[in-house]
């Protein structure tokens, strides 16, 4: 593909995946009316289109981005540009319905996952509870090749251990906000992929609460990590750690092992970006969020407190 | 389209990374006429320089298109041929980036590695269709290692080529289709669209099609090309309203954009007798890269 397109298409990656190489059989070229760059600069709004459209198919065939290419300067391009930008903000929800929104699709996913324990009863890896360290074992083992410090893992392995055993709980692996819908009065879960493949409960409540309060701030995620955002003053931290809490005391764990789950969850994700061989990009910054966290457990005693509030 | 400049550096907006200036309109109606469509195969292709493109006289678009995007564009006339200064119209001949020379494609007139880019639009058009297969092979097996010579290390040859202009009968494993694409093509030309509208395809042969590509990757192939990339153009290169990847997936992705309901050209696809539906190839042919330069031996002292 042209080296100029590319960059183009790296420069509005929504997800980061356009920044990997497109092969030439990934992209089709629809609608072609128009050269460019034109031959000419036309004024005006044309009821017709110029320029051509571009068609990129993912890895498997399925057809993945859909993107107008026009003329820097084309007016239509622009106005629709515009349009769309308003018409998909997501429209802001008080806190108070934000809160009670999450608290509604964590219930849901609750109720999912313990249903389907009994439904899909081959799903369970074993009968007996999770061990939290022997499953955290393999991602920290990862981590370390990835460059984390001895006494950051020793600090992470210590509070993992402090958890002990936890009730099996088949998770959705994937629980955010784009893998729910609201559909005929009751929130529905999407994308099963993944589902069961962790079984550590709680896991899907961190990465959702960490989802959401990013989607609901995107920008303070350049100024700062979710456990910074999780542990400070403002209110909508205050109501993450509530949620957190609630849920954790719903599957009746305790402070430790609420704690545990999200050093687990925060050195899971990572590894498994890392094993992906996704760019750095991505987990990059989750993995500064686990080496914060260690830097907290050494630097704390109360860390259940500073992160989670709990008394 | 880019310059190596403007391929350098990252790329902060779209917008900065797309700011191309374009000339005023004229209010004489001349903008549609002088907007090649046909250009737009460039946004595909792997070129990392634009200073110097040869443009071999086919059925193709005038050599000034090629000159917007090329730093220099050498537009080849064939020597068989009279000069037809109508592809290069009075006035735009000669001008400051186009120069015309008159040459056989088999024996260009240029020196090994001069140029970024050969374009071949419309190949094999002025042979017609009466000549003889074994005989076309032969002039663009001779042309194809002519274009590899004077590309330089990473160029690319551009071949587009109507399926009417490829003549004869299949061969090898396309004559096992053969048996069952004659039906099936008698009933996809009542329904593949816009051949009545393409003239390049009338008349062609529809078992020829699928032999076609395989014929011309080969040939590429041989001439010393190191990667070939093959597409389909719908309906023709002279419309290029789609240009599709010659495969079976990014053929049925196109095929069901084109119509919701799956019908004869859907089931001619995904039987993988794409060929029969499109009236024009496309083939990016590209030279080997050069090699990084050796790295520095060290120097073991002695003692």
């Amino acid at each position: 593909m042209n080296p100029k397109l590319r960059q183009l298409l790296a420069a509005c990656s929504v997800e980061g995946d356009l920044v990997r190489p497109i092969r030439w059989s990934e992209a089709l070229i629809l609608q072609n009316y128009g050269a460019i760059p034109p031959a000419v600069g036309k004024h005006g709004f044309y009821v017709w289109n110029r320029g051509f459209n571009l068609l990129l198919l993912g890895r498997r065939g399925e057809p993945r981005y859909f993107c107008k290419c026009r003329p820097a300067a084309d007016q239509n391009l622009g106005r629709e540009t515009a349009v769309l930008r308003a018409l998909n903000r997501v429209p802001r929800l008080g806190e108070s319905q934000w809160a009670a929104s999450m608290r509604d699709i964590l219930t849901v996913a609750r109720r999912v996952s313990t249903r389907a324990a009994a439904l899909l009863p081959d799903f369970l890896a074993g009968p007996g509870p999770v061990v939290l360290h022997e499953v955290a074992a393999p991602c920290l083992t990862e981590l370390a090749s990835a460059g984390l410090g001895e006494d950051q893992l020793r600090a992470l392995d210590a509070a993992i251990r402090r958890a002990g055993t936890l009730p099996r709980l088949l998770q959705h692996g994937d629980l955010w906000p784009a893998n729910i819908l609201w559909h005929q009065g009751s929130w529905r879960l999407l994308d099963f992929e993944s589902f069961g493949r962790v079984q550590v409960p709680l896991y899907d409540v961190h990465h959702f609460v960490r989802t959401c309060g990013s989607l609901r701030r995107p920008r303070s995620e350049a100024t700062g990590g979710w456990l910074d955002r999780l542990a400070s003053r403002d209110r909508e931290a205050a109501l993450c750690r509530e949620t957190i809490r609630r849920e954790a005391g719903e599957l009746g764990l305790n402070a430790a092992q609420a704690l545990g789950v999200l050093l687990y969850y925060l050195v899971d994700i990572t590894a498994q970006f890392r094993l992906r061989g996704v760019p750095r990009s991505f987990w990059g910054p989750l993995a500064l969020e686990v080496q914060r966290a260690a830097d907290t457990l050494n630097a704390s005693a109360r860390v259940e407190e500073v992160l989670l509030g709990w008394p | 389209m880019g310059g190596p400049a403007q391929t350098a550096g990252p790329v902060t907006s779209w917008r900065e990374a797309a700011g191309v200036a374009a000339q005023p309109e004229p209010e004489d109606g001349a903008a549609w006429t002088t907007d090649h469509t046909r250009s737009n195969w460039l946004w595909v292709a792997d070129l990392t320089r634009w200073d110097r493109a040869l443009d071999i006289q086919g059925g193709g678009v005038p050599a000034t298109a090629w000159g917007r995007h090329f730093g220099f564009v050498h537009h080849l006339e064939l020597a068989s041929a009279g000069l037809d200064f109508a592809r290069v119209p009075s006035g735009e001949a000669e001008t400051a980036n186009i120069a015309v020379a008159r040459a056989s494609p088999g024996a260009l007139p240029y020196r090994d590695e001069a140029f970024d880019c050969v374009i071949w639009e419309g190949a094999l058009q002025q042979w017609g269709t009466t000549t003889r297969r074994s005989d076309l092979t032969a002039v663009l097996g001779r042309v194809f290692g002519e274009c590899r010579r004077v590309l330089r290390p990473g160029g690319c040859l551009y071949v587009s080529i109507a399926v009417a202009a490829w003549p004869g009968r299949p061969v090898g494993a396309g004559r096992l289709a053969a048996g069952l694409s004659r039906v099936l093509g008698r009933v996809a030309g009542a329904v593949r669209r816009g051949e009545a509208r393409s003239p390049v395809s009338d008349g062609a042969h529809r078992t020829d099609r699928l032999s076609l590509r395989r014929a011309l990757r080969r040939l590429l192939t041989q001439a010393g090309f190191s990667r070939v990339q093959a597409f389909y153009i719908d309906p023709s290169y002279h419309h290029p309203w789609g240009i599709i990847p010659a495969r079976r997936g990014a053929v049925l992705v196109y095929e069901r954009r084109q119509s919701a309901r799956v019908g004869l050209r859907w089931w001619l696809a995904w039987l993988g007798l794409h060929p029969l539906l499109y009236g024009s190839h496309m083939f990016l042919a590209y030279t080997r890269e050069p090699e990084a330069p050796p790295a520095p031996r060290r120097v073991q002292r002695r003692g």
